[in-house]
């Protein structure tokens, strides 16, 4: 079934182009959950919000960009909606007590080096993981972060900054990504 | 949205890489979930079935329940024609008219009585005939002897009263001329046939206790002749049976691997099993173990040795898996959208093969209900002992999720929760010898029970199919109205 039948199909909430379109997208979508849930639940509660609305708005769908940044734009929303829904991501974790927080080794299943990174990810404080996931893998900007967030742009830069030193730390003791040089760009945000 | 991967950070290209690579499966409820918040409540399969069986029943029971309700007034219509014809012939030669009460009409002597005017009716019926013929004869009227022999025969299956009622009425077979014949003919006959049934129901006016005389065993024969049974109130069957069952059984399993995963495995995929030809039941060690089925059943007789049935039926089936205590991640690695994936799950045991704390054992077992829809045909019947075979088809629901499920590398076994199938099917086919006690009959005999589905969804790549042999005890009951 091509992305166009299951979208036409959509339209006239027919529930196996539903089923179909849920069945394509919804494994890269609960991944996107998962990083910003506490645990897969959570991610799986998300996931089912995310759906409902994606199906009751499809009319809105205006087929000028892709329909999987379109898919995956309303999943992040939701999934910033239900941590502001649950007071979940408003936390201000200094970033000294982070870096002293133990790199949970046993509590990290040691099988892809994919899954070992979004499960460092996740074990962010969610103020920190929420603004890394935004800006890192979304491509959101601070700005966009700031006004989706309710926080100052600035504050959004601050976080993301603790939060990327935070994972480098933790993916460094887990030996997944090698110590940075000191000539290393990595750190090069933190004087934008 | 601005695009701010511009920055040549390679963190975070290197993070937006592995998380988009990254993909999980949902469980099924929250599919479930979202197709009833847009389409609403699904309609339960079972309650079909249940609606179904309902239907079936009712109306099996209400058909089967019609007939007995009309021969009841067929017989109280001839047993009142009867009576008219008696009182009216009474009437006729004194005068008379019929006063008896309601008690005194259905009197069983005043029966006797009629049967006996009857039985004298009968006689003077093939009289008639008889005389009829000799004046066709006379008359030469042109019936062909076939028609007077299918009259003959029709009217030996007809009643007395009901036949004379033909012979003389408009519109009769015979001509008036001829009814006037046959009248004269039979004047005699008549006469007598009064006297008796008056003298007779004088005689269940005048005494409360009757005698047995040889005029009532004559109407005793006639009543057996013509196979009227004397009508047992509450013992008649409906033709439905009640059956009650419990089978001990071993329940055994048989594993099938999907090899596919195997094209598109690349050779650092470690979730595959360490040799690609390895036979998944050579790598585990599983023993079977006692289940047992508990059921009550509906059965309704089509014919005097088929029946139909359907019922409900509560089932656990288990078998042991030697295992070690250990701690992991069991990975299962399967083939979506022709891309190989893997998910993986905490684990506290290990398989046989894998080191681990010490040994122990798991007790794999399923709590299922079921719905049976089958026949059972008792195909030799004796006095007491008989042989019957049975099948049936079981849409089965599964009840509990705590079963385990060995990894697809064989190394640990995993709640296979998230996997389990919960609607399967069955098919059972059991032979017993039956032993009658009353109206109890007995059940013994071997069972067999196969599950057609995998225990596990289709994403679990290690198919499980099990088999039950178990014994059979069990009685059937007959429901009377």
């Amino acid at each position: 079934m091509t992305e166009q039948a299951i979208i036409a199909g959509c339209l006239h909430n027919d529930a196996s182009s539903q089923r179909e379109l849920y069945s394509r997208y919804s494994p890269k979508m609960l991944s996107v959950c998962y990083r910003f849930a506490q645990n897969r639940e959570d991610a799986e509660d998300m996931l089912q919000e995310g759906f409902i609305k994606i199906f009751t708005q499809i009319h809105t769908f205006q087929n000028k960009g892709a329909f999987e940044g379109w898919i995956r734009r309303i999943i992040v929303h939701t999934c910033i909606n239900f941590l502001k829904k649950y007071k979940k991501f408003n936390e201000n974790v200094d970033l000294i007590y982070a870096q002293n927080q133990p790199a949970k080794e046993e509590t990290i299943p040691s099988i892809m080096q994919g899954k070992q990174v979004i499960e460092c990810i996740r074990h962010l404080p969610v103020g920190y993981k929420t603004v890394l996931n935004l800006y890192a893998i979304e491509g959101f900007s601070h700005k966009e972060i700031g006004a989706l967030l309710d926080i100052e742009e600035s504050t959004s830069r601050s976080q993301y900054t603790r939060a990327k030193a935070l994972l480098e730390t933790i993916l460094t003791k887990k030996r997944i990504i090698d110590k940075p040089k000191e000539d290393f760009k990595w750190l090069a945000v933190l004087n934008k | 949205m601005e695009n701010n991967f511009n920055t040549n950070d390679e963190l975070e290209q290197y993070l937006k890489d592995e998380a988009d690579g990254h993909k999980m499966y949902p469980s099924e409820h929250v599919w479930e979930n979202i197709r009833t918040e847009i389409h609403g409540n699904p309609s339960w399969p079972a309650l079909t079935f249940i609606a179904i069986a309902v239907i079936l029943t009712l109306t099996v029971s209400t058909l089967y329940n019609y007939p007995p309700k009309t021969i009841m007034i067929k017989t109280n219509t001839i047993v009142q024609k009867l009576d008219n014809v008696v009182t009216d012939a009474t009437a006729e030669n004194d005068g008379s008219v019929n006063n008896e009460s309601l008690d005194q009409q259905i009197n069983p002597n005043n029966y006797t009585a009629v049967t006996l005017a009857a039985i004298n009716d009968r006689n003077n019926i093939d009289a008639y005939i008889a005389s009829t013929e000799d004046l066709v004869n006379q008359k030469r009227v042109a019936i062909p002897t076939d028609i007077v022999e299918q009259i003959r025969s029709s009217v030996n299956n007809v009643p007395a009263p009901v036949l004379k009622s033909m012979l003389f009425t408009e519109g009769s077979i015979f001509s008036d001329e001829i009814q006037a014949d046959i009248k004269e003919l039979s004047t005699t006959e008549n006469t007598a046939v009064n006297s008796i049934s008056k003298k007779s129901k004088y005689e269940n006016l005048s005494q409360k206790k009757l005698t047995v005389t040889s005029d009532e065993n004559i109407a005793d024969t006639y009543l057996n002749d013509f196979a009227f049974e004397p009508k047992k109130h509450g013992q008649k069957p409906t033709g439905i049976e009640l059956q009650f069952y419990v089978t001990p059984s071993t329940s055994y399993r048989k594993l099938e691997e999907d090899k596919s995963r195997l094209n598109f495995a690349s050779p650092s995929a470690l979730s595959l099993s360490s040799s690609a030809t390895a036979n998944v039941n050579n790598s585990v060690h599983h023993t079977p173990a006692l289940g047992i089925e508990i059921g009550a059943g509906v059965l309704y007789n089509l014919t005097s040795n088929f029946k139909v049935k359907t019922g409900l039926q509560f089932n656990i089936r288990q078998y042991n898996i030697d295992a070690t205590q250990s701690y992991g991640m069991a990975t299962i690695a399967f083939v979506q959208n022709n891309h190989l994936d893997s998910v993986s799950i905490f684990s506290m045991f290990a398989n046989t093969g894998a080191n681990g704390y010490y040994s122990t054992t798991i007790d794999n077992k399923l709590y299922q209900v079921s719905i049976p829809i089958g026949f059972q045909w008792d195909f030799l019947q004796g006095k007491k002992l008989g042989l019957s075979a049975s099948a049936s088809i079981q849409p089965t629901f599964t009840l509990n999720k705590n079963v385990y499920m060995i990894s697809t590398d064989y190394k640990y076994y995993a709640n296979g929760a998230p996997f389990i199938r919960k609607w399967n099917f069955n098919s059972s086919v059991d032979l017993n010898v039956t032993y009658k006690t009353g109206n109890v009959k007995w059940y013994f005999g071997p069972q067999i029970r196969y599950q057609h589905l995998p225990t596990y969804n289709d994403v679990y790549p290690i198919k499980e199919y099990r088999l039950d042999y178990g014994f059979k005890i069990g009685i059937t009951t007959p429901i009377f109205k």
